[in-house]
């Protein structure tokens, strides 16, 4: 039986990451649009979002089938119920992306700069979060996973710097885009702290460790 | 009635019936066994019969190659549909009707014969006198039942030596050296040990690509695991029949649910 329960497994683990990847590029989509007020990219996001999630609950039914069949234990078990919650993550994460797109539909015309280009340097941060909480779980690798989490006050420094730099250029004239930007700013910052909990998964997966609220178990 | 929403529910899939079972009756003397049973059992795919003890699942598989022929006052009724035709009728070819329905059963049973005669009994019986053919045979149903690495320089051994599990492979491979369509499995794993099971298990999974297999188990998680369709027996009746899915994630009947989640009785 066990070989037909590691292919269920694997199966698992491939959609997570296609689910993953897909996401990614939905984040590096959103700032680019952000960059180049690109509408159309931006409703092009916003349509992807049904399809992430059609998978997120393909993978909930995988899971709750694995369960049902095959009542993992150990790792497997400790893999079924971080799987669980990853996807939920990678949804939520596809949410914010789609948020971003909103927020560039709100804004819809001129120029954003430098700023602009800040958030997009932050966004391909914010991705590069995602594409390695996910590899450390395709590659069971824990330094990288701790690495993910580290990174998150690097993301919030990043976030906290943008927004200073958008409050000193407001004036009553942009405020409403202004604030636009902000939110899409958080939108990012919201994203990290997804893929940080992915990696808090990972780390739960493969030591059986709870990180979460307990960095000193790091 | 529950029946038919079950009914619908299977419609809905595009699965080619090897059995069909229509309103059966199975008496021991007075005491009556089955009572109106209706199924359709699916063409290479896992059926599942689940149940407590004495409620009849052993009784109904054995119906499949008329096992109660070796029972004394028993009275069957109704109609066991098997490619067409019905089984439970008097002109049935019994000894054909076996080699097409094979059976494997709780406690492994080789004959006191080598692993070689075993499996090519079978054959024998069926007039088979090549001797070639016959290995060939023997060779090919060893490594369909995953046994061949184990016991290619043992082949002339007394099948007794074999393992409990080893055994009981032994008997799956002299079962299917004889080509059957459908394999009855009477609680296959009952007296073996976690490692065995997983065996027979992975090979009852493997073997489902040319057989269609029926197995009853006490075992839920068992059937959970391997079975594609699972039907519920309570004191001769079937409760409830549909997609494993179904049965173990959403039972439609309350007495389905308190048995899979041992709230029975």
């Amino acid at each position: 039986m066990y070989r037909y329960f590691e292919d269920e497994i694997k199966e698992v683990k491939e959609a997570l990451l296609n689910m993953s990847l897909y996401v990614e590029d939905m984040i590096y989509n959103s700032v680019l649009a952000l960059k180049t007020t690109d509408t159309d990219l931006s409703k092009k996001i916003i349509e992807e979002d049904d399809e992430i999630d059609k998978i997120e609950i393909q993978i909930d039914e995988k899971c709750t089938e694995i369960i049902m069949r095959h009542h993992p234990l150990a790792r497997d078990l400790r893999f079924v119920l971080a799987t669980l919650k990853i996807n939920n993550d990678l949804e939520r994460i596809a949410d914010l992306a789609v948020d971003i797109a909103w927020r560039v539909i709100e804004i819809s015309r001129g120029e954003n700069g430098k700023i602009a280009q800040e958030i997009e340097g932050m966004g391909i941060k914010v991705k590069d979060m995602l594409r390695n909480s996910i590899k450390s779980l395709t590659e069971e690798n824990y330094e990288l996973a701790k690495e993910v989490i580290t990174s998150d006050k690097e993301i919030d420094a990043l976030k906290n710097g943008i927004i200073e730099e958008i409050l000193r250029n407001t004036d009553k004239v942009n405020l409403r885009k202004n604030l636009s930007l902000i939110l899409a700013v958080r939108h990012l910052e919201r994203i990290a702290d997804h893929c940080v909990n992915i990696s808090e998964d990972v780390i739960y997966i493969l030591k059986a460790r709870v990180v979460k609220h307990h960095k000193e178990n790091l | 009635m529950l029946t038919l929403n079950i009914k619908e529910e299977l419609n809905k899939t595009e699965e080619k019936t090897k059995i069909k079972v229509k309103d059966l009756n199975f008496y021991y003397g007075p005491k009556q066994t089955l009572k109106n049973i209706s199924m359709d059992i699916y063409e290479k795919k896992v059926t599942a019969i689940i149940g407590p003890s004495g409620c009849g699942k052993s009784t109904f598989i054995r119906l499949f190659n008329r096992m109660d022929e070796f029972v004394l006052e028993s009275k069957s009724e109704g109609e066991i549909i098997i490619d067409g035709k019905n089984i439970l009728e008097k002109d049935t070819d019994l000894i054909d009707l076996r080699r097409r329905v094979g059976m494997v059963f709780q406690k492994p049973n080789p004959f006191p014969k080598t692993i070689m005669e075993n499996i090519a009994y079978g054959l024998k019986v069926n007039g088979w006198k090549d001797n070639f053919q016959i290995e060939t045979r023997v060779i090919d149903s060893l490594k369909k039942s995953a046994l061949w690495e184990e016991v290619k320089y043992r082949l002339k051994e007394n099948a007794y030596g074999l393992s409990g599990g080893q055994q009981q492979r032994l008997c799956i491979a002299r079962c299917i050296a004889v080509r059957p369509e459908i394999i009855l499995f009477d609680e296959p794993c009952a007296s073996l040990d976690p490692i065995s099971t997983a065996k027979i298990e992975e090979l009852i999974m493997d073997l489902k690509k040319d057989y269609t297999i029926v197995i009853v188990t006490h075992n839920m998680q068992q059937a959970a695991r391997i079975s594609d369709y699972t039907a519920f027996f309570l004191m001769g009746e079937m409760i409830e029949y549909g997609l494993t899915k179904n049965i173990f994630e959403n039972p439609k009947d309350k007495r389905t649910e308190d048995y899979i989640t041992g709230r029975f009785g």
